[in-house]
C-alpha cells in the first residue's frame, strides 16, 4: 500500500478549498436571489444621483401642471416677475382687514359683529384692531379697541414661510412674536365668570361657556408693556382701570345635569385699578409654567384693597399606547378685600370635575388635575363604526380650598387633611371638525371620593 | 491561498448566517474590513455585524439634521410655488380650474436673519379664459434659523418607526467593476428607507417614509399622507400623498421640491381638489447678502 497521508492532506486541502468555493458561491448566489426586503425585488438603479432622481419623477405624477395649465405657463416654464425691489420693500405699507364675527354664551344669546384691524409696518410695528359686536340675547353692544406698539420682531401678519425646514414649525408664531410691545386697550365684555384666574381656568372657562352659569359685565381700560425675554420666555406688566358688575346667571343653562348650582356665589359688583404682571415660559401649547401676581387698590386707588397670587404648571408625557399624559397644578391666593370672583375656588369642568362649579371657595386653593388619554380606538377594527373616532380617556382631580376669608396678613398657612377633595373617572372625547378653538367635545363619568350620597357626576365640556 | 480571499469575504459578506444580506456586494459602513485586511486559508476571521440599529440611524440623522445649516452663513434662494385649484375630475381638462403660480426670493444669514420678497404672481382662472399677472411688493422677515428639524423628528414620542429597507446604491464605475476591483466600491452608498406611523390613532398626524444615505446620515428623500385622520376634516377629505425631494446645494442638503394632492370634502361650489408644486431655485449659499436687506429692520 501506498502511503497516503501527504497526498490526502493535499487532496483534502484541495477538497476543502472546493468545498468552501462552492460554499462561497451558495451563499452568494442565495445572497443575489434572496426575497428579503425590497431592495432585492427591484433592480437598483446606477449611482445616487439616478436612485433620487428616479424618486424625484414620481412628484411629476402627481401635478396635472403640464395637462392643466394653459399654453402662456407651459411656454415660459421659468417665469421671473421683476417685482419687488429691497427700496421699496423697506417703505412703510399699510394693511387692513375687516372680518366678520360671531358667538354664543347662555347669558349673551348670539352675537354678532365686525373685527377690523389696521396694521403698519416699519420700525416701529404699530397695529389697530377694533371690534364690535351685539349681543341679541342681552340686548346690549359690546366691543373692544386695542393698539400696539412693536419693537424687534415682525408683524403678526407677516409670516415667513417655513420652507427650508421641510413643513411648518409651531413654534415659529411665538419667535415672531415683538421683542418688546406697548399696548393701550379698552374692552366691554360680557365675562365669563373666573375669567381673571390664571390662564388655563381662564381659556378652559371661557371655551367651556356653555357648562358656565356667570358671567360680569366688564368694563376695562388696560396699559401694558410685554417684553420677550428668551425665544420661550416672556414677561408682561399691565396698569388696569376695570368695573364688573353680575350679569343674571341663567337659572336652568344647557348642559345642566345637576342641581346644585345655586351653591355658586355671586360676583360682587367692583370698581378697581391695578398693577398686573405675568411671566410666561411656554414652550408649544402642551408645556407652561405661568405665574400672575395682581394687586388692586391703595395709592392705586380704586374701591377695594386687594392681591392675588396665581401658580400654574402644565405638562404633557407621552407612553406606549397612550395620545398624553396631560398634567395640570395651579396655586391660587388672595389676600386683602378681594371681591368674590377673585378668591379661589374649585369645582368645576377645570378641576375637580366631580363637584359643582365654585363648590369650595376661600383664602387658597391648589389642585392637581391629571388627564390620561388612549392612543387606541377601540372602534377601529368595526368597519362601520370606524367613522365615530371615540376616544378613551381618564382622569384623576385632587385639590384642596383652605382659609375662610381672603388673607389679612402674610403667613403659612397649609390645607387640613379634611380640605382636601379627590375624584376620577372615565370619559369620552371626540374631535369636533369645525374651526375655531374649540377641538373637542368631552363627555365624564366623575366620581367623588367623599361620603357624599350622589357621588357620580356626568360633566359636558368643550376643550380647546 | 490568497486568491481564496476574495472567495472568503464574498461567503462572510454574503453569508446570512454571519451577516445579513447585501443586495450588492460591496462594502459598506455596517460591516467594516481594514483597507490592510490578510489572511491565511485557515485562519479564523472575527467579525461582529456592525449595521446600525434603528435607534442609532435615529439618533445619528437627528443630529446631523440639527447641524445641517452648521456651515451656512448666508443663503439665497427663490421659490417657485404652483398651484391648481381643480373642480371636478382632474383628468378632464375641461374641468374648472384655477392655475396659480407665485415666485418669491428669500435671503437668510447667520444666525437667525430672515428677508423674503415675493417677486410677482399669475394666475389663470379656467371659467373666465384670462390670466392675470400681478407684481408684488409685499416682503417680510422673520427671526429664524436654519436648523429646525423635520416634524416627525420634533414630535419623535408621536410616531413609531422601523427599518422598511435597507439598499445599496453604487456610482455608474463602481457599478461596472464591482467584484473585479474593489477600489471602486468606496463610492457605494447605503440608504435606509425608514417609515413612521402616528402612535395613536387619533393624532391628525401623517404616515410615511424617509430615505437616509448612511454616509452622512442625511435625509435624501421623504413622502407621507394623511389618510384617517386630517386636520381640519371639516373641509379637507385627505392629504393623498406629499413628496418632498432633497439635493445638495454647495454641500448643504435643501428641500428641492414639495409637491402633493389635497382632496376637499363636496361642498357647494368648492373646488375638490387642490394640487402644489413647491421648487426651490437659484440655491446660492454661502456667496454673501447684502447688509441692506436687513439693515431697515436693524436686525
Amino acid at each position: 500500500m501506498r502511503m497516503m497521508p501527504p497526498t490526502a492532506a493535499v487532496l483534502a486541502k484541495r477538497l476543502g478549498v472546493r468545498v468552501v468555493f462552492v460554499i462561497g458561491l451558495g451563499f452568494a448566489l442565495s445572497a443575489a436571489i434572496s426575497t428579503q426586503g425590497r431592495a432585492e425585488e427591484a433592480p437598483t438603479p446606477a449611482g445616487l444621483e439616478a436612485y433620487l432622481d428616479s424618486l424625484a419623477a414620481t412628484a411629476d405624477t402627481l401635478v396635472h401642471w403640464e395637462t392643466l395649465a394653459p399654453a402662456e405657463f407651459l411656454a415660459d416654464s421659468a417665469w421671473t416677475p421683476a417685482g419687488s425691489d429691497s427700496a421699496r420693500a423697506h417703505a412703510r405699507r399699510f394693511d387692513y382687514a375687516v372680518l366678520p364675527s360671531a358667538g354664543f354664551s347662555k347669558v349673551e344669546g348670539s352675537r354678532s359683529g365686525l373685527d377690523a384691524s389696521l396694521e403698519v409696518t416699519g420700525r416701529p410695528e404699530i397695529r389697530l384692531d377694533l371690534g364690535a359686536s351685539r349681543a341679541f340675547g342681552w340686548k346690549q353692544w359690546e366691543g373692544d379697541a386695542g393698539l400696539s406698539v412693536g419693537w424687534g420682531g415682525p408683524p403678526a401678519t407677516r409670516r415667513v414661510r417655513e420652507r427650508i425646514s421641510g413643513g411648518p414649525d409651531p413654534r415659529q408664531a411665538e419667535r415672531d412674536e415683538p421683542a418688546v410691545a406697548f399696548s393701550l386697550a379698552w374692552e366691554r365684555r360680557a365675562a365669563v365668570f373666573g375669567a381673571n384666574r390664571p390662564f388655563a381656568n381662564s381659556i378652559l372657562a371661557g371655551l367651556a361657556s356653555l357648562d358656565r352659569q356667570e358671567y360680569l359685565d366688564r368694563r376695562a381700560v388696560t396699559l401694558g408693556l410685554s417684553a420677550k425675554l428668551t425665544t420661550i420666555t416672556r414677561a408682561e406688566l399691565a396698569y388696569e382701570v376695570r368695573s364688573e358688575r353680575p350679569l343674571r346667571a341663567r337659572e336652568h343653562g344647557l348642559f345642566e345635569w345637576s342641581d346644585e348650582w345655586e351653591r355658586n356665589a355671586q360676583a360682587d359688583r367692583v370698581r378697581t385699578r391695578g398693577l398686573v404682571a405675568r411671566w410666561l415660559w411656554r414652550k408649544g401649547v402642551e408645556d407652561a409654567i405661568v405665574v400672575r401676581v395682581a394687586t388692586h387698590g391703595g395709592m392705586l386707588g380704586g374701591e377695594r384693597d386687594h392681591s392675588t397670587l396665581g401658580f400654574e404648571t402644565r405638562a404633557r408625557y407621552h407612553a406606549p399606547g397612550l395620545q398624553s399624559i396631560d398634567l395640570v397644578s395651579a396655586l391660587a391666593v388672595a389676600g386683602g378685600d378681594a371681591p368674590a370672583q377673585e378668591r379661589p375656588d374649585l369645582g368645576g369642568v377645570s378641576n375637580l370635575r366631580a363637584y359643582p362649579t365654585r363648590a369650595f371657595v376661600g383664602a387658597s386653593s391648589y389642585f392637581v388635575r391629571l388627564d390620561i388619554a388612549s392612543a387606541e380606538d377601540p372602534l377601529r377594527d368595526v368597519s362601520f363604526l370606524r367613522w365615530v373616532k371615540l376616544q378613551p380617556l381618564a382622569f384623576a382631580d385632587g385639590g384642596a380650598v383652605w382659609g375662610e376669608r381672603p388673607w389679612r396678613e402674610f403667613r403659612t398657612e397649609f390645607p387640613e387633611s379634611s380640605d382636601w377633595k379627590f375624584d376620577a373617572g372615565v370619559g369620552l372625547r371626540r374631535e369636533v371638525p369645525l374651526l375655531g378653538p374649540i377641538l373637542f367635545a368631552r363627555v365624564d363619568a366623575a366620581w367623588r371620593f367623599d361620603r357624599s350620597r350622589d357621588r357620580l357626576t356626568w360633566v359636558f365640556s368643550l376643550e380647546p | 491561498m490568497r486568491t481564496l480571499i476574495p472567495v472568503l469575504l464574498i461567503c462572510l459578506r454574503s453569508s446570512p448566517l454571519l451577516a445579513n444580506p447585501s443586495p450588492s456586494f460591496v462594502q459598506e459602513d455596517s460591516l467594516p474590513l481594514p483597507t490592510n485586511f490578510r489572511a491565511e486559508y485557515g485562519d479564523a476571521i472575527h467579525i461582529r455585524d456592525l449595521r446600525p440599529k434603528l435607534k442609532d440611524v435615529l439618533a445619528k440623522c437627528i443630529h446631523a439634521e440639527r447641524e445641517r445649516f452648521s456651515g451656512v452663513q448666508d443663503l439665497a434662494y427663490r421659490d417657485r410655488v404652483r398651484a391648481l385649484v381643480i373642480w371636478g375630475d382632474p383628468a378632464d381638462t375641461s374641468s374648472r380650474r384655477v392655475v396659480n403660480e407665485t415666485v418669491t426670493q428669500n435671503y437668510f444669514r447667520a444666525p437667525d436673519q430672515a428677508w423674503s420678497e415675493p417677486l410677482g404672481s399669475r394666475e389663470y382662472d379656467a371659467a373666465k379664459r384670462e390670466t392675470k399677472v400681478e407684481l408684488d411688493f409685499d416682503t417680510g422677515s422673520s427671526a429664524r434659523r436654519l436648523s429646525d428639524l423635520p416634524f416627525f423628528f420634533e414630535d419623535l414620542d408621536r410616531y413609531d418607526f422601523r427599518i422598511d429597507d435597507r439598499r445599496v446604491v453604487m456610482s455608474p464605475a463602481a457599478h461596472d467593476s464591482v467584484g473585479a476591483n474593489s477600489g471602486g466600491m468606496q463610492d457605494a452608498r447605503v440608504l435606509y428607507q425608514i417609515a413612521f406611523t402616528p402612535r395613536s390613532d387619533f393624532d391628525a398626524t401623517p404616515e410615511g417614509w424617509f430615505l437616509v444615505d448612511t454616509s452622512e446620515y442625511r435625509i435624501l428623500h421623504f413622502e407621507m399622507r394623511w389618510t384617517d385622520n386630517v386636520p381640519f376634516p371639516a373641509f379637507l377629505k385627505g392629504i393623498d400623498r406629499v413628496v418632498v425631494t432633497r439635493s445638495k446645494h454647495g454641500g448643504v442638503w435643501l428641500d428641492d421640491r414639495i409637491a402633493g394632492v389635497i382632496r376637499l370634502r363636496s361642498l357647494p361650489r368648492f373646488p375638490s381638489r387642490v394640487e402644489f408644486d413647491l421648487r426651490t431655485e437659484r440655491v446660492r449659499v454661502n456667496e454673501g447678502v447684502a447688509d441692506s436687506l436687513f439693515r431697515a429692520r436693524g436686525r
